[in-house]
């Protein structure tokens, strides 16, 4: 090879090894460039591309009868999004979705063309809306999981389960006042995912793990609780009345067995009742309780020794004028023992034993009973009702309380009061939460049953038991209260309205509170009908009835035997008072 | 002999490292592929386990529906079954 050919060879390996080096250098100073220099902007690009924040929502905790019937619970749903700047052919879209969703198709229109990158089209689909969405696959239109609570019951309980927001945000009843149990708590997590958008699980970093919410199990039985709706519903309809309510508690622990309002409404749909229906009066409604209070006043005096069953009261034949006033009875009694002005609802005899005793005494007998304080039950609104000191009493003020005006109670207190007679003197204490158990099943929390306090004595109990006990006799208020083959113990009230300032003569509160079986009480229930139309209007016409099958059908179901000579041991009754 | 023997000892000490950093690398390519693998298979099931969960509480929601007395009175309203509540002569407590 000549010297020329092999100068030239090595000039071009000399340009080959340049060019490679060159090549290599570039790529090498390119490597360093995006490694170093680069590197702050192209991880924080990466990590918005693979990396992103994913919200874990929690169950939203049951809510459950005592013996685990579901009140409400919680299941994932579809909700249906666009994103506007994806949406073609939008009349057409527009027009599939009005079809499918029941929605019009302007309203459509403005949310596919909103100026923003995100906009909600239907949230809470139903399992037809969300496939036929599927089917139709729509550009630009989106389905995501949220949650959506179901109130299988629909309107049973409604007043007491109460209901979220589309947020699944307590609103009322329980929902709202147990929602920091029922919630749960949302948790976060760093997720990284592939470039199919697949999550890299291995990679899933948790900011805060998410808690499910609590199960709530109530005192409330389903069974009863349909029972008294049931019934309750037939008073409301028979008497075209504004309101009813009935509550039946177990005098024994306090339990609430079941709280029935009129009108009602399907959990399901709030939205579509006014607040009044949706209104739960057993707790927030106050009205003067009539002669249902009587039970205070006859307590207070057996108890004090001021009076006993058989002491004779004049009852003025049935007109009394005291202290400016003149007390009318419904029906004009000459003489009765103290058993009959109660089993007759005498307003005059009630004043009578009234004023025997001090104002002092009378207002402790009262808050003793739980008057002027609230029950406890965790329901939020719950009202104290009105009770106003001894010391701002007028002169008539303990006349009127004797009769139940003047005072103001909830339908709850009342019944309260009748369970503590019911139970020996022992006030109970209401309980309307049984316990609350965690995802797994695990006891958290058990609402033990408490021991009352004692308000009068058992044998002042007894007592006024059997007066209650000839309420319910032929010759008694409510003897359409009774119930065949177990002994009752009740008393009517039939309350006047206030109305502009002035009693009403035709607005009525009637009422029935009762216990059975009277010498052995279980269940005490209280019926209470707001203003019933019609000729007839006194409690023992229109709550007793009602207050009688209730009890009937309950004791059935609870399978408590008939009392041997129920029947026989009232009229043996009768006849010694009588005597 | 000695000195090719001893070239040749150093060539073999390199390719089992050679090969030996491959294994390592392909090991590790592998059980990476695995994880990442197994990461779909787990999310895969815990998505199926979210749907189980919400199928059972839509049915659970739906035999709580059906098990409502007022749903029961309804159907044996409409089946026409002529059932009545029953009597105090129609129901006998023994005592035991």
């Amino acid at each position: 090879m000549s010297l020329k050919k092999r100068n030239f060879m090595s000039f071009r390996t000399f340009l080959v090894m340049m060019g490679i080096i060159v090549l290599w250098g570039g790529l090498i100073y390119r490597l360093l460039f995006l490694q170093i220099q680069s590197a702050p902007v192209l991880v924080k690009k990466a990590e918005k591309q693979q990396e992103a924040v994913l919200k874990v929502y929690p169950q939203r905790g049951k809510i459950l009868d005592r013996n685990g019937n579901i009140f409400a619970v919680s299941m994932k749903v579809k909700s249906a999004f666009c994103v506007p700047s994806e949406v073609d052919e939008l009349w057409r879209t527009a027009g599939k979705l009005a079809r499918i969703l029941d929605m019009p198709k302007s309203r459509l229109i403005h949310k596919l063309t909103r100026k923003s990158h995100f906009s909600w089209i239907k949230r809470k689909l139903t399992d037809e809306e969300t496939s036929r969405i599927e089917n139709e696959g729509m550009r630009g239109i989106y389905l995501v999981d949220e949650v959506k609570r179901f109130y299988p019951k629909a309107s049973l309980l409604s007043h007491v389960v109460g209901f979220v927001n589309i947020d699944n945000e307590g609103l009322a009843g329980l929902e709202k006042s147990l929602d920091h149990f029922l919630r749960g708590k949302t948790g976060s997590a760093t997720i990284i995912h592939d470039a199919k958008g697949r999550e890299l699980y291995a990679k899933r970093d948790f900011i805060e793990k998410p808690e499910d919410g609590l199960d709530v199990y109530l005192t409330v039985d389903e069974v009863i609780q349909h029972i008294v709706e049931e019934e309750l519903d037939k008073v409301y309809e028979t008497y075209q009345a504004k309101g009813a309510v009935a509550i039946v508690v177990d005098v024994t622990n306090g339990d609430i067995l079941a709280m029935a309002n009129c009108p009602t409404f399907d959990l399901n749909l709030p939205g579509e009742f006014s607040a009044d229906k949706r209104r739960n009066r057993a707790l927030v409604d106050c009205y003067e309780p009539g002669s249902l209070f009587k039970i205070v006043i006859g307590a207070a005096a057996l108890n004090e020794n001021l009076i006993s069953m058989n002491d004779l009261i004049d009852c003025e034949k049935g007109a009394y004028r005291i202290g400016g006033h003149t007390l009318h009875d419904s029906h004009p009694y000459d003489v009765l023992p103290f058993v009959s002005v109660i089993a007759k609802s005498s307003n005059i005899g009630c004043a009578k034993v009234a004023s025997m005793m001090s104002r002092e005494t009378f207002y402790h007998y009262i808050r003793q009973f739980g008057f002027g304080q609230t029950i406890g039950l965790p329901l939020e609104g719950e009202l104290r009702g009105k009770v106003r000191n001894y010391q701002r009493w007028s002169g008539y003020s303990q006349t009127a309380m004797a009769m139940g005006q003047e005072i103001m109670v909830t339908p709850l207190q009342m019944v309260f009061a009748f369970a503590t007679i019911a139970n020996k003197g022992k006030k109970p204490v209401g309980r309307l939460i049984d316990r609350i158990v965690g995802p797994q099943n695990q006891l958290i929390r058990k609402n033990e049953i408490r021991e009352g306090k004692s308000i009068v004595s058992p044998r002042t109990a007894m007592k006024l038991t059997q007066a209650l006990k000839l309420v319910v006799s032929k010759s008694g208020t409510a003897y359409e209260a009774r119930v065949e083959g177990y002994s009752v113990a009740g008393k009517t009230g039939t309350a006047q309205k206030v109305e502009n300032g002035t009693y009403s003569h035709s607005k009525f509160l009637a009422s029935f509170i009762g216990f059975v079986p009277a010498d052995h009480p279980v269940l005490a229930i209280g019926v209470m009908v707001d203003e019933p139309k019609g000729k007839v209007y006194y409690g023992g016409q229109v709550a007793a009835p009602g207050f009688s099958v209730m009890a009937e059908r309950i004791l059935s179901y609870l399978k408590i035997p008939p009392e041997e000579n129920a029947d026989e041991n009232l009229k043996q009754l009768e006849k010694r008072y009588a005597a | 002999m000695e000195k090719r023997k001893n070239t040749w000892i150093r060539t073999m000490e390199g390719c089992i490292v050679l090969v030996c950093l491959c294994c390592i690398s392909l090991f590790y390519v592998w059980q990476h592929i695995s994880i990442v693998r197994l990461g779909y298979q787990i999310r895969k099931n815990e998505i199926s386990f979210d749907e189980l969960l919400n199928e059972k509480a839509r049915l659970q929601s739906l035999v709580s529906a059906i098990e409502s007395p007022a749903n029961i009175e309804k159907k044996i309203m409409s089946e026409n079954m002529q059932l009545n509540m029953s009597n105090k002569n129609q129901v006998i407590r023994m005592k035991i």
